[in-house]
């Protein structure tokens, strides 16, 4: 075994957290019980909230500064509240990945008549989520139920809507990877990793993904990517990656945002109308106009539901990260 | 190009320009005064990792060659310079391949 095998079979501080999360959804998956998880997504972010500090002052500022509504503290708060149980709620909807049923579960969709047409030509579709807003997992269970292939595209330090300091201990390699890898293989055909080395062979798999009634899951304001935009994005910027419209470009693949939400108790998937990613054209003008309006359109669903969008602590520091690094401990970096 | 065993290097860049221009649509502009040290990853022209791939591709159909997953890094397209450099290795090793397995 390697030097860094040999050091890493130690268990570290956050490992052992993972491994406790992992016996604790393990436990939620055996009893299977909805509310069950739902009590325990409301009892961690009641903890989070409590006691990630930093992580809270983060997300009210910028709401504050942000979202320029001129919300009273106490709204901030309650938002915020609501965002860390939306991040929990997130995270044990693993405890109940396999269950799919649409109706049952309340579930409306809007826009499938646009996944259909991509599908139909017959050159897959992108599915463009953003990666800290609303239920990303209801939304590809409901399309695994429907047929569609999904091919979901993690960073390097991604784990299971986490991210991990270190990826290549012993722990993750062996027992927590694996274990959200099959968790999510019950709704998504395949997961493609972004080497954490100068590899990009990665992008090769994704374009041969690409085909028939695939579609490849990719974050549309993910933090890595070795070439990014600056577009207006909530009364301030954000670096937006350019290679799910380079993918777009090279595919022939429609790129389709995607966004699941919850209104008044109800669930609802929405799949955007493509956006364009002519290849006539400049690709800095295509990349411009693709994330621009991929911007515009991802403000406009935070402004409306600012309590589902559990990015907001990192929207400052987003624009100024290392373009191939992820940002923070608390999020997915290209889930 | 095919069947060409020996490309020079003012080819391969030629080659190199016309994928980035036609197939990638870099625009034309950031072309000029590009020189081997220009970066293609990142800075310089900033191709992203979908693109070099598709620059990559696109040379494979260009050179008939096959470039390995494991070939496909940062350093490859590190600038103008080591991907020509790349090429002409691999146009050389490959028509040398194709020679052996000609003779047998």
């Amino acid at each position: 075994m390697n030097r860094r095998g040999a050091r890493s079979k130690w268990i570290a501080p956050q490992d052992l957290y993972f491994l406790a999360i992992v016996a604790l959804i393990t436990l939620l998956r055996s009893v299977r019980l909805h509310r069950l998880n739902e009590a325990a997504a409301r009892a961690a972010g009641l903890v989070a909230y409590h006691f990630s500090l930093g992580k809270r002052r983060r997300a009210e500022a910028n709401l504050a500064r942000r979202l320029d509504d001129g919300l009273a503290v106490a709204e901030r708060q309650r938002i915020v509240r609501r965002v860390f149980y939306e991040t929990w709620r997130e995270f044990f909807a693993w405890a109940d990945a396999d269950v799919v049923d649409e109706s049952a579960s309340g579930i409306d969709m809007h826009g499938v008549e646009h996944l259909e047409r991509a599908l139909e030509a017959g050159h897959g579709a992108i599915l463009w989520e953003s990666n800290g807003f609303g239920q990303r997992k209801v939304m590809k269970r409901v399309l695994r139920a429907r047929g569609v292939d999904l091919h979901q595209v993690h960073g390097p330090h991604d784990l299971g809507g986490f991210l991990m300091r270190d990826p290549d201990s012993w722990w993750a390699r062996r027992i927590l990877r694996p274990y959200f890898d099959r968790c999510e293989k019950q709704f998504v055909k395949d997961n493609v990793y972004i080497s954490d080395s100068n590899s990009i062979a990665f992008a090769r798999t994704l374009i041969s993904r690409l085909r028939g009634t695939s579609a490849v899951c990719v974050s549309g304001d993910g933090q890595l990517g070795r070439h990014r935009v600056s577009c207006a994005f909530l009364s301030g910027s954000f670096s937006f990656a350019t290679g799910g419209v380079s993918l777009a470009r090279l595919s022939s693949a429609p790129l389709l945002p995607v966004f699941c939400f919850e209104v008044d108790g109800r669930t609802r998937v929405i799949i955007e109308a493509p956006l364009s990613a002519s290849r006539g054209i400049s690709r800095e003008v295509v990349f411009e106009s693709a994330l621009g309006r991929y911007a515009r359109l991802l403000e406009s669903y935070v402004r409306r539901y600012p309590d589902q969008y559990q990015n907001w602590h990192l929207l400052d520091d987003a624009a100024e990260t290392d373009p191939v690094r992820p940002s923070g401990p608390a999020v997915s970096a290209n889930r | 190009m095919p069947g060409l065993p020996h490309v020079s290097r003012g080819e391969i860049e030629l080659v190199i320009k016309r994928i980035l221009t036609v197939d990638l649509a870099v625009d034309p502009s950031m072309l000029r005064g590009v020189d081997e040290r220009t970066p293609l990853i990142g800075r310089g022209i900033a191709l992203d990792s979908v693109e070099t791939v598709g620059l990559a591709v696109g040379l494979e159909t260009a050179f008939d060659i096959q470039i390995p997953d494991g070939d496909l890094t940062d350093d490859m397209f590190e600038d103008l310079g080591a991907l020509v450099e790349y090429v002409a290795r691999r146009v050389g090793t490959q028509s040398g391949e194709d020679k052996g397995r000609g003779s047998q």
